[in-house]
């Protein structure tokens, strides 16, 4: 309400103005006359304004320099074309930007977590992830199990014995390393010691890491080259996304440009 | 033609019937006949330019016809003069994209313009008053020249055209705080103003040092 000027305090432009209009209310008006009674540069501002005002309400506000009358009633507004780009309200470009950063969103989280890949990869993908390089194996990890076991469980997988039947895709489990797991490179696989190898154990480390190779490229090889781990169909779909996200944006820019002009 | 149109008389033009949203009937040539004058004042000094000022008065008034339907027949005058003053926001937007420089000598306004009241002197008023009225006239003009559209146009219609504030808010489609905001703003630039090129103005706008 007031502004400071040296020690005195005097009125606002903003204050004056409504005071003058009459637009305080009672009782801050009453406080603005009395600091008007009390300051002569505040009464002298006002003065000021009062002659402004004054002066500007008797500008000439004349007659129009002609008649606007219509002679005969305005032809209807043409009806406009509808343009088929940037034809729609703002709201729908918004929202299918939205939607496609959401699709978007969605396919390539899919992908880096090995969803898309198709059912027959899958187990390979999944065990290509799941086991540790050769190199990281724990020591018991890779160890070889101790010739009883080995026979126990040669026994047990021999057709005709008393113990569980075999098993054709054994669960990875602690000591047993998974059979799928991707070689190490620069290690070409050895057909000898994938016949040496008895199914569902784990041989040697050597002999284990030759034989993995060699089932693994066999059953998998698209997986093995490193190739088109992801069907081509959901990368065309990625990219097709991503597009229509930028298309989206790009046309809500130029929307909201040709609206602000 | 109900009650809502018997306010206008239809003596120097052909009546031309409109319907508001509610369903009353008015003359549209008596609407223009009461509000050309406001209109092509504010759009006058809006646009500060004459040619222009006309074509956008009858232009907004053309729009008024097509979207008279829309009226919701509460204050017509309020509802003209908002066609006209978001015409000139368009206009003065257009050329604020697209700056164009007049090759005509300013300002361009008609030469047989009749004097208004304001610049006849009257017979109580000595020569010398009669040139500081004019001066200050002009100053004022020159200071609202210069003011934001915002700011130009909540004095034009409070301080010159003596609306509301209430009815510049509905024109202005803004809040009534805003409309004070603008004006009191509006007038402490136009002071400013008036203070420094206070020479040849009457004694009340000279600084004093």
């Amino acid at each position: 309400m007031f502004r400071f000027i040296g020690q005195h305090r005097h009125l606002r432009i903003g204050v004056l103005s409504q005071y003058q209009d009459e637009l305080l209310p009672p009782g801050r008006r009453q406080a603005v006359a009395a600091a008007l009674e009390r300051c002569q540069v505040c009464r002298q501002e006002l003065d000021q304004l009062a002659a402004m005002l004054s002066a500007m309400r008797r500008l000439p506000n004349g007659p129009a320099p002609r008649s606007f009358v219509f002679a005969a009633p305005p032809a209807p507004a043409p009806v406009a074309r509808a343009s088929l780009f940037l034809g729609a309200p703002r709201w729908v470009y918004a929202g299918a930007v939205s939607v496609a950063a959401v699709l978007l969103a969605a396919v390539v989280s899919a992908d880096l977590t090995g969803s898309l890949v198709p059912q027959d990869h899958a187990p390979a993908m999944r065990s290509f992830q799941a086991a540790p390089a050769p190199g990281e194996l724990a020591p018991q990890e890779t160890a070889v199990p101790d010739a009883g076991q080995t026979q126990g469980l040669m026994k047990s997988a021999e057709p005709g014995s008393n113990g569980p039947e075999p098993v054709e895709s054994p669960q990875p489990e602690p000591g047993i390393a998974v059979p799928l797991a991707p070689p190490a490179q620069g290690t070409p696989p050895s057909s000898e010691a994938l016949e040496t190898a008895p199914p569902g154990l784990t041989p040697a480390p050597a002999q284990e890491t030759a034989m993995n190779a060699a089932a693994w490229a066999d059953e998998y090889p698209s997986v093995a080259e490193g190739q088109a781990t992801t069907p081509l169909m959901w990368r065309v779909l990625e990219g097709l996304l991503a597009l229509a996200a930028l298309a989206g944006l790009t046309a809500l820019a130029f929307k909201m440009r040709r609206e602000r002009r | 033609m109900t009650a809502a149109a018997q306010v206008f008389n239809c003596a120097n033009h052909a009546p031309l019937p409109v319907h508001d949203r509610a369903g009353n009937d008015y003359c549209y040539n008596c609407v223009i006949e009461n509000f050309q004058a406001p209109a092509f004042g504010l759009a006058r000094r809006m646009l500060n330019d004459w040619a222009m000022a006309e074509d956008a008065v009858q232009e907004s008034f053309v729009s008024g016809y097509r979207a008279f339907s829309q009226f919701r027949g509460q204050n017509i005058k309020a509802w003209i003069m908002r066609i006209v003053a978001n015409h000139c926001r368009d206009i003065l937007r257009s050329r604020r994209a697209r700056p164009t420089v007049s090759l005509d000598p300013l300002p361009s306004g008609p030469d047989d313009v009749t004097p208004s009241a304001a610049e006849i002197p009257s017979a109580q008023e000595s020569p010398e008053d009669h040139a500081e009225r004019q001066e200050l006239r002009r100053a004022i003009e020159a200071g609202l020249a210069a003011l934001p559209a915002e700011q130009k146009m909540a004095l034009v219609l409070v301080d010159v055209q003596g609306f509301s504030y209430d009815e510049v808010a509905l024109i202005m489609d803004c809040s009534l705080g805003t409309v004070k905001s603008r004006v009191s703003r509006g007038r402490g630039s136009m002071r400013d103003y008036l203070r420094a090129t206070g020479e040849l103005l009457p004694s009340q706008f000279r600084q004093d040092k």
